[in-house]
């Protein structure tokens, strides 16, 4: 039991991480899912199962990132998350300004590029250069070996490679313009 | 792609992710919904359209989730799509103007040039809203929009690009603040939808209750509903609309608990939790399937051969044809369900990855006559899914040593000896055969028919239809 606490305690300690960790866990099933509906599902419904054993959780990023992808890989929020995949795209171009265009292809080819991954190997990359996680790390997420994350990552970033190729896309690495930089909010 | 290009691509879409002002208010707000739910016996998830009305919550600074140059829909595969594309708006609000005008009005602020139809489907009151569905579609591909206010404003809760496909549901579980329950059916114009009435005892027909709408219908009952739906007297669709794929399993119900997945490598699930947790998947099952309850565990232990897996438990229904569910523990409580046969070719998993598979549990479903000896194909994992395998476990009588499986002439096709109480055969799928248990006098102490689907999705023997 993490820190001994009960009850009110527990309840405290879990309404605390989530306040704080909510932004954190959200762009993470982003990246998973390629969708905002889809990652505000996914964290959620995360968060409520954790909720019922919260006293029982010593590392809650970990257990919460395990459940994330876990949930991603089900058959149905695969398909769910092919489904609104494609519609994670910019509105309109015509009214944004050169380097926000660019920005915003870059970014749009690069999810649509992530869709073309199978899921797993998807996660693996989210974990692996999103998250930072190690090659054990990752691999005790996804319940495999170290070298198969290795591999996948490797596959994982050659088959991007491919995918933005083969669609004429994929632009020449460049600096990060003051509007990318910007645009965190 | 270098890793640093991947990185650098990862912080610009994560950037435009901006949670909720209040996102443990939110989540509790779910929390409370689920519980409504769950209180009404809605414990299975309607699937259609589930996705694409989700609540939103989620702000992306740059990037909208619809609109766009490159969306072209979901590929349109079948007529009977465009047929109820094609088909007359429907609903009680389906002839006022003004409604139809506001919707379009809301569906062109999410315009897209690619799909550059748009057909109201359905307009009407359903629960404490204004519900419409809505297809926007090209020659070749549509999208289905989903769009809903609270009855008596114009405040339109947008929700789309689900998948269109020729029957379209929506429920109001996937609607935020929703108070009421309902799902919404809608099939093409001209065809007949039925919903199952009472319970299914497994032996005769179902009771049918045609809609009196004709090809769309409103049901409210706490539990989803079992959905028949028929063109031209051709049973086209037929089954739950409850996802049955993947059980939502809460053991604090019940006072129990599994152990703490951080804490171990091997199964959650152990004794007592073990079988309440087959016990709440029976439920969730026989409620989908709108069939009678009264689950008992008959066995539990491990299916023979299984070196890998956890415990199992088998748990039984009655009525005259008795629904069994099968549970293999796995180091995540929630079980996927082996609702086919192998889909030859149709996984796109890497098979060095399955391995983490292993963590799901596992279950199946099969059906029982009355006496011990109870019959149930092994799920197996098919990665990201379940199947079902040629190994059938089978419990016995006591005094059982072997089980064997005869064909309609009498020969036996398969046979295995009795270890604890039950065995496994090696029996072909979509089986019709009878399985006698048989003493050490070679006398059968219990007989039992085992026949099933030739082909398909199936739940406790019974074949879910899909055919458009």
């Amino acid at each position: 039991m993490r820190g001994g606490r009960e009850g009110d305690g527990v309840a405290d300690d879990f309404r605390d991480f989530v306040r704080i960790r909510y932004g954190d866990l959200l762009r993470t099933a982003y990246l998973l899912t390629g969708s905002s509906h889809a990652a505000e599902d996914l964290v959620q419904s995360a968060l409520l199962r954790s909720m019922r054993r919260w006293e029982h959780i010593d590392e809650p990023m970990a257990y919460l990132r395990r459940a994330m992808v876990n949930q991603q890989v089900n058959l149905w929020r695969r398909i769910s998350s092919h489904e609104v995949l494609s519609a994670v795209l910019p509105e309109g171009r015509t009214a944004v300004r050169p380097d926000q265009t660019e920005a915003v292809a870059q970014r749009d080819e690069l999810l649509k590029a992530l869709g073309k991954l199978p899921v797993r190997m998807r996660a693996v990359l989210v974990l692996r250069y999103w998250e930072d996680l190690s090659e054990t790390e990752t691999a005790q997420i996804l319940g495999c070996a170290p070298g198969t994350i290795k591999s996948q990552a490797s596959r994982g970033l050659a088959r991007l490679r491919t995918v933005l190729e083969e669609s004429g896309t994929q632009r020449r690495p460049g600096p990060v313009t003051p509007w990318m930089v910007g645009e965190s909010s | 792609m270098s890793v640093d290009e991947l990185k650098r691509g990862f912080d610009r879409l994560a950037s435009g992710v901006v949670p909720v002002e209040d996102p443990y208010g939110r989540l509790m707000q779910r929390k409370r919904r689920r519980w409504r739910v769950r209180t009404g016996k809605l414990a299975a998830a309607v699937a259609a359209v589930a996705v694409s009305v989700v609540a939103a919550g989620v702000a992306l600074q740059g990037a909208g989730d619809r609109g766009g140059t490159g969306f072209h829909g979901w590929a349109v595969t079948s007529d009977w799509t465009w047929r109820l594309i094609n088909s007359p708006t429907r609903g009680d609000l389906a002839d006022d103007a003004a409604v139809i005008d506001e919707i379009l009005a809301v569906e062109r602020s999410s315009a897209n040039e690619n799909l550059p139809h748009t057909k109201v489907l359905f307009a009407g009151n359903v629960g404490t809203r204004t519900v419409a569905l809505v297809a926007r579609y090209s020659d070749t591909h549509a999208v289905l929009d989903s769009p809903s206010a609270l009855r008596g404003t114009s405040q339109w809760l947008g929700s789309g690009n689900g998948v269109m496909s020729p029957v379209v549901t929506l429920a109001s579980r996937f609607i935020p603040d929703e108070s009421a329950q309902w799902t919404l059916v809608l099939a093409p114009d001209g065809c007949e939808t039925s919903t199952n009435v009472g319970t299914y005892d497994g032996m005769r027909d179902r009771t049918w209750q045609p809609a009196p709408t004709g090809d769309w219908l409103v049901n409210d009952s706490a539990t989803p509903p079992y959905l028949r739906v028929t063109c031209g007297g051709v049973t086209r669709q037929q089954g739950p609309l409850a996802d049955l794929n993947r059980l939502d399993i809460d053991l604090s119900r019940t006072g129990l608990s599994p152990a703490p997945q951080g804490a171990t490598a091997g199964p959650v699930l152990t004794g007592a939790a073990l079988t309440a947790a087959g016990v709440l998947a029976f439920d969730q099952l026989a409620e989908a399937m709108h069939r009678t309850s009264g689950a008992d565990v008959v066995w539990t232990g491990r299916v023979p051969g299984d070196v890998e897996s956890g415990d199992a438990v088998l748990v039984v229904g009655d009525g005259p044809v008795r629904p069994v569910v099968l549970l293999i523990a796995g180091i995540d409580l929630q079980p996927i369900v082996a609702l086919e046969p192998p889909r030859y070719g149709s996984g796109d998993e890497d098979p060095a990855e399955n391995q983490s598979i292993r963590q799901w549990s596992l279950v199946s479903t099969g059906s029982a006559a009355e006496g011990d000896l109870i019959a149930v194909r092994v799920p197996r994992r098919a990665g990201a899914r379940a199947e079902l395998t040629d190994r059938v476990l089978a419990t016995t009588p006591t005094t059982a040593v072997r089980v064997e499986a005869l064909d309609r002439d009498g020969n036996v096709v398969a046979q295995a000896d009795v270890t604890d109480g039950v065995a496994v055969l090696a029996l072909r799928l979509s089986a019709a055969v009878s399985l006698n248990a048989v003493d050490a006098n070679g006398v059968a102490v219990a007989t039992t028919p085992f026949v099933e689907p030739k082909a398909g999705a199936r739940v406790f023997n019974e074949k879910i239809i899909n055919n458009w």
